[in-house]
């Protein structure tokens, strides 16, 4: 059984390997329990990584900014709302 | 000899202006402005500071401060922002490096960088077509800790000198981009401190971004919020002009954006 911080840090990592390895992402989304025990997590932890819920994502350590990304793994859709497509001026440039 | 020949600060996100259209507006016409201040000052390249979204500064590595040395860049493509390359200035980049590693600076090199909204989503109007060579040093303010205003005003402020010297060739604009408060995925998320960002604004643009340098990253956070901490951005942009004072372009605060807005433009003939 590992510690705390040393959860936290596997949580992290395999966040970041989420959001730039698409193969492990599209993986994640079929067996995330496999996943999750092949990069060393404990199996307490995926109620939270499941919820996506925030508070239960900082709960675990899981850094700000990594809980962003995170959002776009569990729900890709969210990034419609992130861009620029509103803006004429930004979109084709000035 | 080298000249700073435009110093700017800048927020660097926009989110849906559906009930936000009239900051929004605000928001483009800052960025407008201050192209065309850059296009007035003919600059041979920018030096754009501003924080990364841990794409290229992740988890696994964490530096607190890194150049981009290579010749271009092809945005990430975030939000949407169209993936077309924009000029890099390699070797410019490469100068500042060394010479800020016999400064006290050892700052990453970065030969590769994949640049996110905070670097894309501004120059898609301050630098159309990528025409301008950029040289992008990011401000690690993810890390914990994050660097110090103190360590980000110095920095700024060894970069200046470097600017000006006659080791230094290129006529310079340089760029902080970042913030104002928000609080991003911790508790105060969605809040937005007017009081704290103007007091930021009113700073520089009065020559006293030193006083910010005194600031804990701890009081900034707790302020401003972890997003907050992007204005080490905007200091280190101030450190490179020490002293100068300059104009405030816009401050709104958008709350559905879930941060304050802003961008100022400093004097450079006060420099």
């Amino acid at each position: 059984m590992s510690t705390a911080a040393d959860q936290t840090r596997r949580i992290n990592l395999l966040v970041e390997r989420l959001v730039h390895e698409p193969a492990l992402r599209e993986r994640y989304g079929r067996e995330p329990s496999i996943v999750l025990a092949e990069a060393g997590i404990e199996a307490v932890h995926g109620a939270a990584l499941a919820s996506g819920d925030m508070a239960a994502l900082a709960q675990i350590g899981m850094h700000p900014i990594l809980q962003m990304h995170y959002q776009m793994v569990l729900k890709p859709q969210m990034a419609a709302h992130m861009t620029i497509r509103h803006y004429p001026d930004l979109l084709e440039g000035c | 000899m080298g000249a700073i020949v435009g110093a700017f600060a800048t927020s660097h996100v926009v989110m849906d202006p559906k009930g936000a259209q009239t900051q929004a507006a605000q928001v483009i016409d800052g960025f407008k402005r201050i192209a065309a201040a850059v296009a007035r000052a003919q600059p041979d390249l920018l030096l754009y500071i501003t924080s990364d979204h841990m794409v290229n500064l992740g988890y696994r590595l964490q530096p607190t401060f890194a150049l981009g040395c290579a010749d271009n860049y092809t945005p990430l493509g975030d939000m949407d922002i169209p993936r077309l390359p924009m000029a890099g200035a390699g070797r410019f980049a490469d100068a500042l490096l060394r010479h800020l590693d016999g400064a006290g600076f050892d700052l990453a090199r970065a030969e590769s960088l994949d640049p996110d909204h905070g670097i894309a989503l501004p120059l898609r109007i301050i630098n159309p077509g990528g025409r301008i060579p950029v040289a992008p040093l990011l401000i690690n303010i993810n890390r914990n800790p994050p660097p110090s205003p103190a360590r980000c005003y110095a920095l700024g402020q060894a970069i200046g000198e470097y600017l000006r010297s006659a080791a230094c060739e290129q006529r310079v604009a340089v760029i902080g981009a970042g913030g104002l408060s928000h609080w991003i995925a911790i508790p105060g998320m969605g809040r937005v401190n007017e009081v704290f960002d103007r007091q930021v604004i009113d700073l520089l643009v009065t020559g006293r971004g030193s006083e910010i340098a005194t600031w804990s990253a701890g009081h900034i956070l707790e302020q401003a919020g972890n997003g907050g901490l992007e204005i080490m951005c905007w200091l280190a942009m101030a450190g490179t002009v020490a002293g100068s004072t300059g104009q405030a372009l816009y401050y709104e605060p958008v709350p559905s954006w879930f941060t304050g807005m802003g961008a100022v433009a400093m004097d450079v003939a006060t420099a």
